[in-house]
């Protein structure tokens, strides 16, 4: 049987088979009749198969294939390229991109590439996860911010438009700043409150050393970013808290709107009438964390009514007894003169809150000059001592007198007086 | 047929038009005779001669092309094969009244078409290495090579194959 089927292969194959093999196999052939006729009938099966017709091929399909095959080649060929340009283009992009957003690092407002660095500090903000983690990066967003503005004023870029966050604060001279930085108020905002102290917003361009302001808002106190804006400090007088946060509450007009006795002290004429060392209802934190800046005397009090209330846990936090003072007999009441361009106070209705009041001083200032100047037995009656045992006692404090731009003023003014947005 | 490897495009190019004029017309008689359809033995062509134009840059350069060739096509028409089968299940489908399963009649004498019948009998596994063998004229080795497996197993199958056509051309008759 095996014998059968070694022989039954080797005539499948016969054409293929080496003259030893062929001799081999015709030898058994002759000698076999059975495998003679399967060797005649392979044979007949090889004629059989290769006569049969077989259709031509449509003229078309060689067309088509030359199409796809030799006439593509130089498409397939760059084919192989394609990846390796793809990778080139996307690193060159890379490259673009990366060294766009390195240079406009250190760009400032003006530049050309500021709005990229904008938009990069817009991604990271969006991209970055956590609450906690997004609002210390828009922390130093909004340090980044100052730091510009302070940049182009050192540069003195008039003209360049500036946007920034931080506590409206008065400086000892009078002036109105933001963050440490001097504003002007247009005349535009006149009349309109807003709390000395509180965080706000400002737009505006850089114009001789200040920024004029265009729009002030007042930002919520979450979302303060100003440097120190944390704990609300102790800062009345006879220890108990005022300040700035009592012009919050109190529905006083500000420096602007000077008082019928025309003292250079906003609050002087009311003072008495405002109960003492009347608690704020909404301290302005950055108003005495920071302590860098002279708050300026309330307006003319009418009793402050508190726009939030405080809870006992903020009572107990603020410490009651007496803070120390820069002067004796400087005080004459409650420091209420960190309201300058006051908010809320005496027409909510009429008044919005959001909005700046001129502060009106008394000697001439680049922009809003305080009105209000206290008759002469009042100068050290009336000034904000309440924030400057409290800062004095958190933060240090620049010379007396000195109010430099950016840094935080003094409590009182280089006499020893307190100022005040109207004391000239 | 070329043996050098060709090294440039133009060279490659050059080969494939050779290869394709030399081997195309066979092949697709092949074809045609595997997949019983004229329509669908020239999209094979046309599929398997893509496929060879690709592959022709790695080609060794001692490779044997018409074994190389004749394997593509064979794949290719196990490939369509396999989809057509698959296809066959699909319940609105009449395999009957499919033509890309029905058989491609050419014309010709009885003689003829009672092979034919004979050779559409034999599985295909068993009518590819006949169909090479005896019509195509490659060795047992070119076969092996063309199917996957050794010389001694196209010989084996080649020797099944041809014992099973005689049964099949047998009952014809």
């Amino acid at each position: 049987m095996a014998r059968k089927a070694r022989w039954l292969g080797l005539l499948a194959a016969y054409r293929e088979l080496d003259p030893h093999e062929r001799s081999a196999v015709n030898g058994f052939l002759q000698r076999d009749s059975e495998a003679r006729d399967l060797k005649q009938r392979f044979d007949q099966q090889d004629a059989l198969l290769a006569s049969l017709d077989v259709p031509s091929m449509d003229p078309a399909i060689t067309e088509r294939i030359m199409a796809a095959t030799v006439a593509r080649g130089d498409a397939v060929r760059q084919a192989g390229w394609r990846p390796v340009l793809s990778a080139a283009l996307a690193l060159l992009l890379l490259i673009m991109v990366g060294g766009t957003a390195l240079a406009s690092s250190g760009s400032l407002p003006g530049d050309a590439l500021y709005p990229v660095k904008r938009v990069g500090e817009e991604v990271r903000l969006a991209l970055t996860l956590g609450d906690k983690a997004r609002a210390q990066y828009a922390d130093r967003l909004g340090e980044v911010r100052r730091q510009e503005v302070h940049t182009l004023l050192d540069l003195g870029r008039a003209g360049t438009p500036v946007e920034f966050e931080g506590p409206l604060e008065h400086s000892p001279t009078g002036e109105w700043m933001v963050a440490g930085v001097p504003i002007l108020l247009p005349n535009e905002v006149d009349e309109t409150p807003t709390i000395s102290g509180s965080p706000v917003h400002v737009m505006g361009e850089i114009e001789h050393a200040r920024v004029r302001v265009r729009t002030m808002r007042p930002l919520t106190s979450s979302a303060a970013t100003a440097p120190g804006a944390a704990e609300p400090q102790p800062t009345g007088a006879e220890g108990t808290p005022t300040g700035a946060g009592r012009a919050s509450e109190s529905p006083s007009r500000g420096p602007a709107s000077a008082s019928p006795q025309g003292g250079d002290e906003p609050s002087n004429a009311q003072a008495t009438s405002t109960p003492p060392a009347t608690r704020s209802a909404t301290p302005p934190p950055s108003a005495t964390a920071d302590g860098g800046y002279d708050k300026p005397k309330d307006s003319p009090a009418d009793g402050g009514q508190p726009t939030r209330p405080r809870s006992p846990s903020e009572d107990k936090a603020r410490p009651t007894a007496p803070a120390p003072r820069p002067k004796q007999g400087e005080e004459t009441g409650p420091a209420t003169g960190s309201q300058m361009p006051s908010i809320s106070g005496q027409s909510p209705a009429t008044t919005p809150p959001g909005t700046v009041t001129k502060p009106s001083h008394a000697h001439p200032q680049p922009g809003r000059q305080p009105s209000h100047v206290p008759p002469p037995g009042q100068q050290g009656s009336h000034t904000a001592p309440s924030s400057a045992p409290a800062a004095a006692g958190n933060t240090p404090r620049p010379p007396e007198g000195s109010a430099p731009r950016g840094s935080p003023a003094t409590p009182s003014s280089a006499n020893g007086n307190p100022t005040s947005p109207g004391r000239p | 047929m070329p043996a050098a490897q060709p090294v440039s495009k133009a060279e490659q190019d050059a080969l494939f038009v050779n290869l394709y004029n030399e081997f195309h017309q066979p092949i697709f008689g092949y074809l045609f005779r595997l997949l019983r359809n004229r329509e669908g033995a020239e999209d094979a062509v046309q599929e398997a001669f893509l496929k060879a134009y690709r592959a022709l840059p790695g080609l060794d350069g001692k490779a044997n092309y018409r074994a190389w060739l004749y394997r593509i096509a064979t794949n290719t028409a196990y490939d369509r094969l396999r989809r057509q089968r698959l296809l066959s299940w699909l319940p609105l489908l009449d395999a009957g009244e499919d033509p890309a399963l029905g058989y491609d009649h050419i014309d010709g004498c009885d003689a003829s078409i009672q092979v034919q019948e004979a050779l559409d009998r034999l599985p295909l596994r068993y009518r590819a290495p006949l169909l090479l063998y005896s019509v195509y004229g490659l060795s047992t080795a070119e076969i092996g090579r063309v199917l996957g497996i050794t010389r001694s197993g196209a010989k084996m199958r080649l020797a099944r194959a041809r014992r099973m056509f005689i049964e099949a051309h047998g009952k014809g008759e």
